[in-house]
């Protein structure tokens, strides 16, 4: 299988610097390497502040990274011809969390989904017209809404709209940048079904990242999950939640499951800063397995069999719960 | 003993497009010590019931066309501006989504809890900073974190500086209107867990609003679950959870996914939410729902109470 998109020991920092003021530089992505398979899902999980969304960013090419390599489709991007560059931005697509936010409150549903096409300039009206209408149709929107505004719209359909803009050139990529947080649980559903729908029948690709480990798990086959910064556990789906081998993917998906407050273990310390950086593993402070290698020495991404791969010095000694299972069957009822 | 009893509350927002049957004849009643969830979608009403709590109605351009809320067997709705400068903050608080937003960019963290604490107690400003660092010890907020900005802090951190502004006053209800939403699953937690040690601590009711189901069955004693403007069934945590009736309750938690676990395929409620321009004559979930009968439409289902605590509005089970 090809990689759509490959990084390679991405960094990435931002100074920060001032007249009369010490020039500061915090460190925001460290050392990313990722592979996305044609056809496949990748998840980014973690907080917020982990760094997700500046690596879609840099895949965007809203940012350029300070170090490393991007590749799409085995070519390295910062020698991509004219003619890839534009076949590039029109393969990459986004959906953005908030629904309300991004979509244009002037311009009509018709006008917004078909704008994507229209700066190609490839395309002529009647074109233009049959595909919004089959796009629409695909991600269930009626066809006499293309003359009505966005805040006709409830959030679940503007997210719809989002969608199918982001799908009208038929990409090969698409990045789900926490696409239904903002929506209701009823909604959710139908939004996620749609977008495994779509993967399904047209093979795109997707980068989706979510703070909730259970969607993601949901649509994807491979997870990464970032903590400040850097990948901490990067593997199948089912390594990930079922034999999970890092303490902070524990975290995650126990605080996740817990249903009785009492359950809840008490823990402390917070994310650290990004401009004063803890010497050793960044999560050492919250982690209860710590040991005083772990404060003194970054742990390295190890490969520990298969593919999985665990940024974590006691990787093998200690044994972590999973409490997630994956069942993927049809669901019995249908309401 | 019940501190807040809200009766037959029927209110509407007067837009430019037409009125907006925003609350459409909800009745509960709060306990004293008691955390009492209401949960529903976004648009069902939840917010604005806890403003009409709060007495903001008319700020807020809602209008209260019937019913009341009780809060000590006083009727909120009818409080002069005085009095209600009194209710707000001293007797009834809330806690808002976004700590952000709660809190002003310019100030420091003590100026704006100093000056909390002396519009509502007639203390000096050092007996003012000493109630603020006791309140903020309890919520485990460093004496140092006081001194800074809002923006140098993390959002679980501001949020646990509402709280403890609002608990300064020493309210008797607080509203936490989806307190968590804001912040990461992991901080959600400890926050929880506080929010509920010290709900007991100074025996406030807490009415706590949210659509997550999960936080909901964690931290409230009763739920009541909302739709469209309507309270379609009430009951214990333990009620709603193994024996829910309603089928919008029932639709909703399959939605929810509580275990956990991965499927192929997510459960999923067809259709949306009516629209609130229209007074709804029949059941306002008739139009989702799989049982529903040409009765629910066209007529307005009795609440029918299975046990002291659990009643269900529905006419199915109504019928049975």
């Amino acid at each position: 299988m090809s990689n759509v998109i490959e990084l390679k020991n991405v960094d990435k920092s931002y100074t920060n610097s001032g007249f009369l003021k010490k020039t500061t530089c915090a460190h925001i992505l460290k050392n990313i390497s990722l592979q996305v398979e044609k056809g496949t899902t990748l998840g980014l999980v973690g907080e917020s502040g982990s760094g997700k969304t500046t690596t879609t960013r840099m895949i965007l090419r809203q940012e350029k990274p300070t170090n490393g390599e991007l590749f799409y489709e085995g070519k390295n991007v910062e020698e991509l011809t004219k003619e890839v560059e534009e076949e590039y931005r029109n393969n990459v697509q986004v959906v953005f969390q908030n629904p309300y936010s991004s979509l244009n409150p002037k311009m009509r549903v018709g006008e917004i989904i078909a704008e994507p096409l229209v700066i190609t300039g490839k395309y002529n009206k009647e074109e233009i017209k049959k595909r919004v209408r089959s796009i629409m149709e695909k991600v269930g929107l009626a066809q006499d809404y293309v003359e009505r505004f966005p805040s006709e719209f409830s959030g679940g359909q503007r997210q719809r709209i989002a969608i199918a803009r982001a799908l009208i050139q038929n990409p090969q990529l698409v990045i789900l940048d926490e696409p239904v947080s903002a929506l209701d649980v009823s909604v959710r559903g139908q939004i996620m079904n749609l977008l495994k729908r779509v993967q399904e029948k047209n093979k795109t690709t997707y980068i989706f990242i979510s703070h909730d480990i259970a969607t993601v798990g949901f649509l994807s086959d491979t997870i990464a999950v970032m903590y400040f910064g850097t990948i901490v556990e990067y593997g199948k789906t089912e390594d990930i939640l079922e034999n999970l081998r890092h303490p902070y993917t524990e975290m995650l998906i126990s605080s996740d499951s817990v249903r009785n407050l009492s359950e809840a273990e008490e823990e402390s310390g917070e994310i650290p800063s990004h401009y004063d950086e803890p010497k050793g593993c960044p999560f050492a402070g919250r982690c209860k397995y710590a040991t005083d290698e772990c404060r003194n020495v970054t742990p390295q991404l190890k490969d520990i069999g298969d593919g999985h791969k665990v940024a974590c010095h006691n990787a093998e000694s200690i044994t972590l719960k999973s409490v997630v299972k994956i069942n993927r069957r049809k669901p019995e009822y249908q309401i | 003993m019940n501190i807040l009893e809200v009766k037959n509350l029927v209110s509407q927002l007067n837009t430019e497009d037409g009125v907006l049957h925003i609350i459409n004849d909800v009745s509960f009643a709060v306990k004293e010590d008691e955390c009492f969830g209401i949960i529903g979608e976004s648009g069902c009403g939840k917010t604005m019931t806890s403003m009409s709590i709060l007495g903001y109605s008319d700020r807020i351009g809602l209008k209260a066309v019937s019913g009341e809320i009780l809060f000590k067997g006083e009727d909120v709705l009818k409080f002069s501006k005085k009095r209600l400068r009194e209710y707000n903050g001293k007797e009834a608080a809330i806690i808002l989504q976004d700590p952000m937003q709660a809190l002003d960019p310019l100030f420091t963290i003590k100026d704006q809890m100093i000056e909390t604490i002396r519009r509502h107690q007639k203390v000096s400003k050092k007996e003012a900073e000493k109630i603020m660092i006791e309140t903020a010890e309890s919520l485990s907020v460093a004496k140092e974190k006081l001194n800074c900005y809002p923006h140098q802090l993390s959002g679980g951190m501001l949020q646990r500086i509402v709280g403890a502004m609002v608990l300064s006053c020493r309210p008797k209800l607080i509203i936490a209107d989806e307190p968590t939403t804001a912040l990461d699953v992991t901080i959600q937690l400890q926050y929880l867990k506080l929010l509920k040690r010290l709900q007991k601590e100074y025996h406030t009711a807490l009415i706590f609003i949210s659509h997550d189901i999960k936080v909901i069955s964690m931290m409230c004693d009763r739920i009541a679950v909302m739709y469209a403007g309507e309270i379609v069934e009430t009951g214990t945590r333990d009620d709603l959870f193994y024996h829910p009736k309603h089928p919008y309750t029932q639709a909703l938690f399959k939605a929810t996914n509580i275990d956990g676990n991965i499927r192929e395929r997510y459960e999923t409620i067809d259709g949306a939410p009516p629209n609130l321009k229209e007074e709804i004559a029949g059941c306002p979930f008739a139009e989702r729902c799989q049982y529903a009968t040409d009765a629910c439409i066209s007529g307005k289902p009795e609440v029918v109470k299975i046990n002291d605590e659990h009643t269900v509005k529905c006419r199915r089970i109504a019928d049975e």
